[in-house]
């Protein structure tokens, strides 16, 4: 099967993924930092059967991770894939994870929260990564009594994401905006607007590959499709100003903007050793090659691929060991270089 | 050299802002408290930093200090940010509001509700409906009829109350 994130979605040139979340909890148990094992065990095998019992398709659609069963290594690639969170990543507690085969979607047992269903989707999806998380939502409201007032909605373990607890988030692409200085003050907006950025930015913001990740920082007082409404909103008018930008930069410095991207292009394609944030720069470029129409023989898919796989979890699966830093530069340009010339194609084959 | 705000310990590499409702906060961090990857800063030490709920002021006004279901006490939510289980908020719920005003500005959810609670509101709804009825039945002296709103009542919160916490 197919996974999500290499298919190319709409608005694709600025807009790396979607992501909806809803956070849930159980009322018969208190939350999982304060749960005791069998708690959380219960949340688990019962989560299962609210999705399970009635629905046999979902049952073939979900896998049950457990992470203490997981080596560093591949708790790591889950977290590098989004597909788990950092806190779930590093969890003491009896954790586990419903995992969709396209890994498009996850539901996080036992985080901070005894639920977080999310799904993920590439460009501009927001619309329906929320259907999905809130039809699931459904069916196991269907069985399980949440913890839930009726004057402050659904009650989550920080009080920051009580009410809806939906966080709505895009991955955005911002290369002109960034080279040009024009992001610091549309940020700053954002954030006037209700909106969280997050991300590097001030002195690294370049070396994070110019993505920024925008998402809702209220919760409650609005309504879900308020809320997956402004930050489509708010995202489409930085959408507009960077796709305007780069016609801009092309028209003006043509010679200084395509050297860069050539420059960039001839790196990936013979280094020797590559630093994860060199090489997130180069990959950067070379999208905006492709966007642009500069580069002919990659495709956003080809950048996907490289971006996930060039990050320290997923290259030592790759290499199917433990690699130091040193290595893991040799390993990254390794695998960039031979993906460049195509020599991969295998790859891209077992990929879809 | 800046310190790491987290860990006090490693200089701060790391430059961090978080923008709340036009609200800026600069935090700066090491690289180890950052996390290599996808800066994922725990942003708990800072929000209780800024939204603490006062644990002195809790106790001169003798308001309960501890939820007596899950035994969260006001210093451990300071020092965690999180809340222990859904009854926290009911029984820390004068301190909740003002801190949920200042998160979210608002403390009144308008967003979606669980099938569970929208039977029971509709089962409220037509309980007070019922109790009406009955009320103008008794007045009225349809006896008859009071009987059978009363079975009504009876049923419907009888079904309820199976539904109610734990």
């Amino acid at each position: 099967m197919s996974k999500w994130y290499v298919d190319t979605g709409p608005d694709s040139d600025v807009v790396i993924s979607s992501r909806v979340r809803l956070a849930r909890n159980f009322n018969n148990y208190p939350f999982p930092h304060r749960s005791l094992p069998e708690h959380q065990e219960k949340v688990i095998r019962e989560t299962c059967d609210a999705l399970f019992s009635d629905n046999p398709k979902l049952k073939e659609t979900f896998s049950l991770i457990r992470l203490h069963e997981l080596t560093p290594i591949e708790r790591q690639v889950l977290m590098e894939k989004h597909l788990i969170s950092k806190e779930l990543a590093e969890s003491n507690l009896n954790a586990g994870a419903l995992i969709s085969k396209d890994e498009q979607v996850s539901i996080m047992l036992n985080e901070e929260d005894h639920l977080r269903i999310q799904c993920l989707a590439t460009g501009m999806q927001l619309e329906k990564a929320f259907d999905i998380c809130n039809y699931l939502d459904n069916v196991i409201a269907d069985k399980i009594d949440y913890a839930y007032s009726n004057t402050i909605g659904y009650l989550t373990s920080c009080p920051t994401n009580v009410g809806t607890a939906i966080r709505v988030s895009v991955m955005l692409h911002l290369p002109a905006l960034t080279m040009t200085g024009y992001i610091k003050p549309i940020l700053e907006s954002c954030g006037k607007l209700g909106l969280a950025v997050r991300g590097l930015y001030g002195e690294n913001t370049e070396a994070y590959g110019n993505m920024f990740q925008l998402s809702n920082q209220v919760t409650l007082g609005k309504n879900e499709n308020d809320i997956v409404m402004s930050v489509k909103n708010i995202s489409y008018q930085i959408i507009e100003q960077e796709r305007l930008l780069r016609i801009e930069l092309l028209n003006k410095n043509n010679v200084k903007l395509v050297d860069r991207i050539m420059r960039s292009y001839g790196i990936l394609r013979y280094a020797q050793s590559l630093s994860s944030d060199e090489a997130l720069q180069r990959l950067s470029d070379i999208r905006l090659g492709i966007n642009l129409g500069l580069i002919e023989d990659l495709t956003e898919k080809d950048l996907s691929i490289m971006f996930l796989m060039i990050q320290p979890g997923n290259l030592q699966q790759y290499e199917k060991r433990e690699l130091g830093p040193e290595e893991r530069d040799i390993a990254r340009a390794n695998y960039v270089r031979k993906y460049m010339q195509k020599g991969f194609n295998q790859d891209k084959e077992k990929m879809d | 050299m800046t310190f790491c705000q987290i860990c006090r310990k490693r200089e701060a590499k790391v430059h961090y802002t978080r923008i709340i409702n036009g609200q800026k906060t600069d935090l700066h961090v090491c690289n180890e408290c950052a996390g290599a990857y996808g800066v994922k800063i725990d942003l708990n030490s800072l929000i209780t930093g800024l939204l603490g709920i006062d644990g002195d002021q809790m106790v001169k006004q003798r308001a309960v200090v501890r939820c007596d279901r899950c035994g969260m006490t006001v210093e451990d939510f300071n020092r965690t940010g999180k809340m222990g289980c859904g009854t926290c908020y009911e029984v820390f719920q004068e301190s909740m509001q003002e801190l949920l005003t200042r998160i979210h500005g608002n403390t009144r959810h308008r967003g979606k509700i669980p099938i569970k609670f929208e039977l029971k509101q509709k089962n409220d709804l037509r309980i007070e409906e019922l109790k009406k009825q009955l009320e103008e039945c008794i007045r009225t002296e349809n006896y008859e009829r009071a009987a059978q709103i009363r079975d009504e009542i009876k049923f419907l919160t009888g079904e309820r109350g199976g539904r109610s916490y734990e």
